[in-house]
């Protein structure tokens, strides 16, 4: 593979299968993904099209009996095929971090959210606990929590959902990570809080410069914040291209329907016009 | 502490086990300052009385003030109870939570073993160790800990298993946390209330196989007083007067019964999603 210093994360021929006792179930096959230095990529698809799994593959979070496989997985001149358990742990949550969908369960109810954000600086600079600590006062500060040396010291549940997602977002960027990896991180939120959270995640990403991948099936988002847009459908990667063209001119009758599934008010209520997850279900027509 | 109690309990069980079992603790801990008669001295003129003046709660058999001796007992009973509680549920937290991360085949294996250690009778195992190696303080307490080791580890592998699975230990391995790092910080701090409710029930049944084994001479040895020793010795005499044996008898009764009492309300306060 030519290595082009630009290119921070490239993957070729990605599959992720499961070992079930009804057979191999098989998540994502033969994906290809190419992320640039503080580039946005979006990965949309509907729910169980593969790209939640893509992401938890890429951060070697795919536990048995889940199986890996690529021809290729570079990562900022880290081969993660190849790479220890240590080399991997080294690299999770300072050079690569996630943000997860649902911050109350992301999150440990047992422990406050200060040591909670001072526990990724702890894992990764040996530094005393008070350090830590200030650190993640400072955090919340940049991630705009009111009066950070208090909320530092709130379990979770005490905490709006916004406010959880904030925190999970400060965990993300403590260490100035080059790629987040955002699994729908705004679907848990109200719609008001979305658009905040998400000025937030990209005003951090502005700033730091990171890569982010951001995992969604929300189309409005995509439109605003893309650069690329990868779309996936059972598992593979059916369009990819830049955003606009994606948006103005798609190639693929899945990538239309999709954007066709964005609800429009003027529209006449039609319910037949429904996305087929399966692709042989698509090819016989109209399902049912 | 009142308010709390009173938003957690319905009725008067909890407030009077709890009750209870502070002041046989502050007796057990207080008991050599309370200026008590010597707990082996032995009155000859009064041997199996009933209460009087001179001694409360009677005699035994030897004219020991029984007071004295079940105050004496129960720091016995109680530190025996207590330091079998620590030692099951470090060894069994710890093989417990140990397993859950073993991974898929060496786990099933595992726990399997564990089963096969739920399923001894404890008392036939305690009494074969004991009549072996004889029984002084720290081999009972080595005994009974090891004993209920495996019903902590069998709890503790079932929880861990859980949180294992739940997503903010996801969210720690995609910080880089290793499995110490989650073990320590993530799934043993959400374990407590279930580990507590565990050692409150394994603290009753301690407290009741030290006494059996003790009752059947193999466990603490006399003059030393623990109940379930003084229940032995003076079982028989209860022709002769009743009134001593009830009184190491009702004090472990009443205990034990305080402990689970206790042990109910735990589970309810701390665990209320495990209800029924």
């Amino acid at each position: 593979m030519t290595r082009d210093p630009d290119v921070l994360l490239a993957v070729k021929n990605l599959a992720v299968s499961f070992d079930t006792r009804q057979g191999v179930v098989a998540a994502v096959k033969g994906v290809d993904l190419t992320v640039r230095h503080g580039q946005v990529v979006c990965l949309v698809g509907e729910s169980g099209s593969g790209k939640s799994v893509t992401g938890f593959s890429l951060m070697g979070l795919v536990d048995p009996p889940g199986r890996v496989t690529a021809d290729e997985m570079w990562f900022d001149g880290h081969d993660l095929m190849r790479a220890s358990d240590r080399e991997k742990d080294a690299l999770r949550g300072k050079d690569i971090s996630m943000v997860f969908q649902e911050p109350m369960t992301a999150l440990n109810p047992g422990r406050t959210v200060g040591s909670q954000i001072a526990e990724v600086v702890r894992i990764h600079e040996r530094t005393g606990r008070e350090q830590a600590w200030s650190r993640a006062v400072e955090l919340l500060r940049r991630v705009g929590i009111r009066e950070p040396a208090q909320r530092a010291k709130a379990y979770p549940h005490e905490l709006s959902g916004g406010m959880r997602q904030r925190v999970m977002i400060a965990i993300a960027c403590a260490l100035t990570p080059k790629l987040i990896i955002a699994d729908e991180p705004t679907t848990a939120l109200d719609v008001t809080v979305q658009a905040q959270v998400l000025e937030l995640l990209f005003s951090l990403q502005a700033e730091t410069g990171a890569a982010v991948l951001f995992i969604t099936h929300d189309l409005g988002v995509v439109a605003e914040i893309a650069d690329r847009v990868v779309v996936m459908q059972a598992g593979r990667v059916v369009e990819e291209g830049d955003v606009r063209q994606i948006f103005q001119q798609p190639r693929q009758a899945y990538t239309q329907a999709l954007l066709a599934a964005v609800p429009d008010v003027d529209a006449p209520r039609d319910c037949a016009r429904r996305l087929s997850p399966r692709p042989a279900l698509a090819a016989k027509g109209t399902p049912r | 502490m009142i308010a709390f109690l009173r938003n957690h309990t319905a009725g008067l069980s909890v407030p009077m086990a709890l009750g209870f079992l502070t002041l046989v603790v502050l007796a057990a801990v207080f008991g050599p300052v309370l200026g008590l008669v010597d707990p082996y001295q032995i009155d000859a003129a009064n041997l199996l009385s009933s209460p009087t003046w001179q001694h409360w709660l009677g005699t035994d058999e030897l004219g020991r003030d029984l007071l004295s001796r079940t105050v004496y007992g129960a720091r016995v009973s109680l530190t025996v109870a207590a330091a079998a509680v620590i030692l099951a549920g470090v060894l069994g937290v710890t093989i417990g939570v140990g397993v859950a991360f073993l991974g898929r085949r060496a786990e099933a294996a595992a726990i399997r073993v564990v089963d096969v250690f739920v399923s001894l009778p404890e008392i036939f195992v305690a009494l074969v160790v004991l009549a072996f190696i004889g029984g002084n303080l720290p081999t009972l307490v080595a005994t009974i800990g090891i004993l209920y080791a495996p019903q902590f580890a069998r709890v503790a592998w079932g929880v861990a298993r859980g949180i294992r699975a739940r997503e903010h230990v996801l969210a720690a391995s995609s910080l880089g946390a290793g499995n110490g790092w989650i073990i320590w910080h993530e799934v043993l701090p959400n374990m407590r209330s279930i580990i507590a409710v565990q050692a409150s029930f394994t603290f009753s049944f301690a407290m009741l196989l030290e006494a059996g084994l003790s009752f059947l001479g193999l466990g603490v040895r006399p003059p030393v007083p623990s109940w379930g020793q003084m229940v032995g010795s003076l079982k028989d005499y209860l022709f002769t007067n009743p009134w001593p044996v009830l009184v190491p008898a009702l004090a472990l009764f009443f205990t034990v019964l305080a402990v689970n009492v206790l042990g109910d309300w735990l589970q309810d306060v701390l665990n209320p999603e495990l209800q029924q």
